[in-house]
C-alpha cells in the first residue's frame, strides 16, 4: 500500500475508471495506471474518513477480502491491463454475465451486451444511409427493396460504389471506414437515431440526478443538504461539459463526407470526443441508480445515499477547467465529517451480506438501464 | 337491484385485481357512505393498496381527533410487532361521544377549518388539533365517569360495543392530553418507519420532559407512539435507561414496568403467530429477529428496574422463537438450497432466475439465523448444519468445476457461479478455500487442457 493521498485528479486518466466491484469497501473504487504504467486502485477513506489510499492492483486481494465476483473481475482487469472506462465496462459485463454478481446482474449483462451489438448494427446501417444521402443518392429505394433482401443488398452495393467514387475513395475502403466508425461511435449513436445511444442516455440520467438532488437539498433540513447541493453541482458541471462534447460530436457527424474523406485526423478527433464523453459519464450510472433506489424511501435512507454518493463522486479533473471541486469537497468534508460518516453504512456494522446484495441490486439496475430495459 | 352487501363482498374478493384509479374511486365513494361494518371491512381489505397509493383525503375533525393515537391503530402489515395496538372500530363510537358531549356550538367553528386544511399542512393541523384534543379528552373522561355511574345511560349507548368501554375512553383521553407533544414526536420520527439515533434521543428526551410536566403518567403514551413509528423500537428502548425523564424521574420504574408488560404481551402475540402460521424460512427469520429484538428490549427494561415477574413469560417466547428457527430454517433450508442448485451433468441445465433468487434468499436467512443461534442455544445444531452444508456445497461446486474443465458451457458456468455465491453467502467474502480457487481458475479458463 502506498498510503493516503489527497485526491485531486488533474486528468481523467489520473482520476481513474470506476470499477463496479461488489465488495462494499471497493464499490466504485477507481483503477488507473501509475507512472510506470502498472495498474493501481484508489480506495477512498477506508480508515479515518478522509484521504484516498493508493493500492497496487495486484495487492488488492491481500488488503481486502473480496467477493468471488470481485476476485474474478480483478483477475480479468489484471490480465488485460486496461484502465479506460470502456475496457473496464467490458470486463464488468463479462464477469456479471456468468452469474457471479447474481442472476439479475447476469440477465442484465446479457441484455446490455445484446444492446451493444444491436447499437453497432443500427449505427452501421444509419451511417450507410447517411453516406448515401451525403453523396446525393436516395436510400429510400434500398429500404423499399428490403435491407436483407438480395435486391436490397445489390442496390446497397451499387449505391455504395457510387458513393465511394463521389468521395474519391475505394468501395472496399468505404465499407471498412463505415464499419470502423460504427465500432467507435455506437456508444454515442447517430444524432436523431430512433433510440439514443448509451452515452446520450447516461447524460440524461446525470441531468435527472442533478435536478432531483438539488430539489431534495432545498427541502432537507439536515447538514446533508449542503452535501447534496455539492453533488448536484458536480453533476451539473459534468452534464454541461458532456452536452458540449455531444454538440461537437454531432457537428462532426453532420459533415460525414468530410470525415470519410479526411479520415485519419477527423476520426482521431471523433475518437477523442467519444473517449471524453465516456470518461465524463464514468461512475455516474451507479450514482443515478443509488439515488433512484431511495426515491421512495425515508429521509434516513436518502441522507445515507447522499453520503455514499459523495464518497464516490466523480470530480471533474483540472484539465477540464478548474471548478474548485476538490477544494469544495475537502472543505465540505472537514465541516461535515461527523454527519457524512454517520451515514456511511459500510462502517456501521451492517452485515456484509446485506450490503453486498444491495450493491449487486444497484449494479443490476444500472446495467438494465444501460441496456435500455427500464 | 343488486344487494349492496353483495357488491361489497365481490369488491373485497377482487381488490388486488382492480386498477389503481378504480381503487381510489371506490375509496372516495366509501368515505362518503360513512361508517358501516361492511364499509369498514371493505376499507380494511383495501387499506394495503391505499397506503401504497396515498390518495389525497379530505381532512375532517374526526381525523384530527385521531391524530394523537392513529399510529397505534391496527396495521395492515402482518409482521410488525407494535408494542400496543388499538382496534379501528373504536373510532366511530368515540367520535360520537365527543360530538354529543362537546356539542355543535364548540365544534362548528372548527369544522370548516378542518375541511380547508391541506393534508400536508402539518403545522396548521397541529394548531387546530390543540384546540380540539383537550376538550375532547375532558368529554371522554366525563363520559367514562357517567358510564361507571350509569352503565345503561346515554354515554353507554353512544359507546355501543366498545369492549372495556371505560378503560378505553380513559386510555384515549390520556393520548389526547399530550396531543401537542405527540404531534412533535410524529414530526421528529417522520416518515415511518424512522431510525432512532443520537439526534432523536436528545429530542425525545426534551419532549418527554415536556409531557412529564403535564402528568408523569403521560410519558408512557409518548413512548408508545414513538415506538410505533420506528423501524427498530428496540433502539429507543435501549436508550431509555440513560434518558432524563425530568419531572417524571420518579415515575421511571412504573413507566418501564408498564412498557415491559406491553412488550411481553406483544411478544406473546408474535410468538403465538409463529406457532400457528406455516412460515417460509425468510419470513420465519424476519419474525425471529423482531421477537428477539423485543426480548432484548424487555430484558433491558426489566433489568433497569429489577423486575422479575415477566421472566417466565419471556422464557416461553424465547422457546417459541427457538422452535421457529429450528423447524423453519435450520431443518428446512439446507435441503431446499441443495434442491435449488443443479448438479453436474452431461446435459446441464442452467438454473432459472426465480429459483436462483429464492434459493439465495433462503441461504441469507440461514446465515442471519446463525447470528441468532447463541441467544437461542442453537449454536451446536447450527454449526453442525453449516459444516455439513458447506461440505456438500463444496463437493457440488468441485463436480461442476470438473465438468467445466471437460466441456465449457454456459449452464455449467452458471451452476458454478450459483454454488460459489451460496458458499459466499454462508461464509462471507474470502471463504470457500480450495473449491473456490479451483472454480475461479476454471471460470477464467486457466484449467483448459488439464486432464
Amino acid at each position: 500500500m502506498i498510503g493516503a493521498i489527497t485526491y485531486a485528479p488533474s486528468t481523467f486518466e489520473e482520476r481513474g475508471a470506476a470499477v463496479a466491484f461488489t465488495t462494499p469497501l471497493l464499490s466504485q473504487t477507481r483503477v488507473r495506471r501509475d507512472d510506470r504504467s502498472r495498474l493501481e486502485v484508489l480506495i477512498p477513506s477506508f480508515s479515518d474518513g478522509h484521504g484516498t489510499y493508493v493500492v497496487p492492483w495486484r495487492s488488492v486481494p491481500e488488503v481486502v477480502p473480496m467477493t468471488v465476483h470481485d476476485r474474478f473481475l480483478h483477475s480479468l482487469i489484471a490480465r488485460s491491463g486496461v484502465a479506460a472506462p470502456e475496457d473496464v465496462r467490458s470486463a464488468v459485463l463479462r464477469a456479471a454475465k456468468g452469474g457471479l454478481a447474481g442472476p439479475k446482474s447476469a440477465a442484465a449483462a446479457r441484455a446490455a451486451l445484446g444492446e451493444d451489438e444491436e447499437a453497432r448494427t443500427v449505427t452501421n446501417f444509419l451511417l450507410i444511409v447517411e453516406v448515401l444521402r451525403t453523396t446525393g443518392l436516395d436510400p429510400r429505394e434500398i429500404l423499399r427493396a428490403g435491407l436483407e433482401s438480395r435486391e436490397g443488398e445489390r442496390l446497397t452495393r451499387g449505391h455504395m460504389n457510387n458513393a465511394a467514387q463521389a468521395l474519391g475513395i475505394g468501395a472496399e475502403e468505404l465499407y471498412k471506414r463505415v464499419a470502423a466508425m460504427a465500432d467507435i461511435i455506437h456508444p454515442v449513436g447517430m444524432p436523431g437515431a430512433p433510440r439514443p445511444g448509451r452515452l446520450r442516455r447516461a447524460l440524461v440520467d446525470i441531468a435527472e440526478f442533478r435536478e432531483r438532488a438539488e430539489k431534495w437539498s432545498d427541502v432537507d433540513g439536515s447538514e446533508m443538504a449542503s452535501v447534496a447541493e455539492f453533488c448536484a453541482k458536480v453533476a451539473g458541471d459534468t452534464h454541461r461539459l458532456g452536452a458540449e462534447a455531444l454538440t461537437e460530436f454531432d457537428r462532426r457527424i453532420a459533415s460525414l463526407g468530410n470525415v470519410l474523406r479526411d479520415w485519419k485526423p477527423e476520426m482521431r478527433a471523433i475518437h477523442t470526443n467519444v473517449a471524453r464523453l465516456t470518461w465524463l459519464v464514468d461512475g455516474w450510472g451507479h450514482i443515478a441508480a443509488v439515488w433512484r433506489d431511495v426515491a421512495e424511501r425515508d429521509t434516513h435512507d436518502r441522507r445515507g445515499a447522499i453520503s455514499e454518493i459523495f464518497r464516490i463522486l466523480p470530480l471533474i479533473p483540472k484539465s477540464e477547467g478548474d471548478r474548485g471541486h476538490v477544494e469544495s469537497a475537502a472543505e465540505l468534508l472537514s465541516r461535515r465529517r461527523r454527519t457524512v460518516r454517520a451515514y456511511q453504512d459500510w462502517r456501521t456494522g451492517r452485515s456484509d451480506v446485506d450490503l453486498i446484495r444491495r450493491i449487486e441490486r444497484m449494479k443490476a439496475r444500472q446495467t438494465e438501464r444501460e441496456a435500455d430495459k427500464v | 337491484l343488486t344487494n349492496p352487501n353483495d357488491i361489497l363482498s365481490g369488491l373485497r374478493g377482487r381488490v388486488f385485481d382492480l386498477p389503481d384509479a378504480k381503487i381510489l374511486e371506490i375509496a372516495h365513494l366509501l368515505e362518503r357512505v360513512g361508517d358501516h361494518p361492511r364499509v369498514r371491512e371493505t376499507m380494511g381489505t383495501m387499506r394495503p393498496r391505499l397506503v401504497h397509493l396515498r390518495p389525497p383525503r379530505r381532512l375532517n375533525l374526526r381525523r384530527i381527533f385521531c391524530d394523537p393515537f392513529e399510529d397505534l391503530l391496527d396495521s395492515h402489515s402482518s409482521f410488525t410487532l407494535p408494542i400496543k395496538r388499538l382496534d379501528r372500530s373504536i373510532i366511530e363510537p368515540l367520535w360520537r361521544i365527543v360530538e354529543e358531549r362537546m356539542g355543535d356550538a364548540a365544534l362548528d367553528p372548527l369544522r370548516p377549518r378542518a375541511m380547508n386544511l391541506s393534508d400536508g399542512d402539518l403545522d396548521a393541523r397541529h394548531t387546530l388539533g390543540c384546540r380540539l384534543w383537550s376538550p375532547a379528552a375532558k368529554a371522554m373522561r366525563a363520559a367514562a365517569d357517567e358510564i361507571e355511574a350509569d352503565p345503561k345511560g346515554t354515554s353507554a349507548r353512544a359507546a355501543g360495543t366498545i369492549p372495556d368501554t371505560v378503560v378505553r375512553l380513559r386510555e384515549i383521553a390520556d393520548f389526547l392530553d399530550v396531543g401537542h407533544q405527540i404531534a412533535q414526536v410524529k414530526a421528529l420520527l417522520s416518515p415511518k418507519p424512522a431510525e432512532f439515533g443520537p439526534e432523536e434521543t436528545g429530542e425525545l428526551a426534551r419532549l418527554i420532559q415536556d409531557a412529564a410536566r403535564i402528568s408523569p403518567a403521560r410519558v408512557l403514551n409518548l413512548l408508545l407512539v414513538a415506538g410505533s413509528r420506528l423501524r427498530r423500537p428496540a433502539d429507543m428502548v435501549a436508550a431509555l435507561g440513560e434518558m432524563d425523564f425530568g419531572a417524571a424521574r420518579r415515575e421511571k420504574p412504573h413507566v418501564f414496568a408498564a412498557l415491559s408488560g406491553l412488550i411481553v404481551d406483544s411478544l406473546e402475540t408474535g410468538g403465538a403467530r409463529s406457532e400457528t402460521h406455516d412460515l417460509n424460512p425468510v419470513r420465519a427469520t424476519e419474525l425471529a429477529e423482531r421477537l428477539l429484538d423485543g426480548l432484548t428490549s424487555a430484558r433491558d427494561l426489566m433489568d433497569a428496574v429489577s423486575e422479575r415477574r415477566y421472566d417466565h413469560r419471556l422464557e416461553s417466547v424465547r422457546a417459541s422463537v427457538r422452535e421457529l428457527v429450528r423447524t423453519q430454517v435450520i431443518d428446512r433450508v439446507p435441503g431446499e438450497i441443495l434442491a435449488g442448485l443443479p448438479p453436474a451433468s452431461d446435459r446441464p441445465t442452467a438454473p432459472d432466475q426465480a429459483t436462483w433468487e429464492e434459493t439465495e434468499e433462503k441461504a441469507v436467512a440461514l446465515r442471519r439465523c446463525r447470528d441468532l443461534a447463541p441467544e437461542l442455544d442453537l449454536v451446536g445444531m447450527m454449526s453442525e448444519t453449516l459444516t455439513s452444508l458447506r461440505g456438500t456445497l463444496g463437493g457440488r461446486v468441485a463436480a461442476l468445476t470438473e465438468a467445466m474443465v471437460e466441456r465449457e458451457d454456459e449452464a455449467t458456468e452458471s451452476g458454478i457461479a450459483f454454488g460459489l455465491r451460496l458458499m459466499e453467502i454462508l461464509d462471507g467474502p474470502g471463504g470457500g478455500g480450495e473449491a473456490r480457487e479451483r472454480a475461479l481458475a476454471a471460470l477464467l479458463g486457466d484449467l483448459d487442457g488439464e486432464e
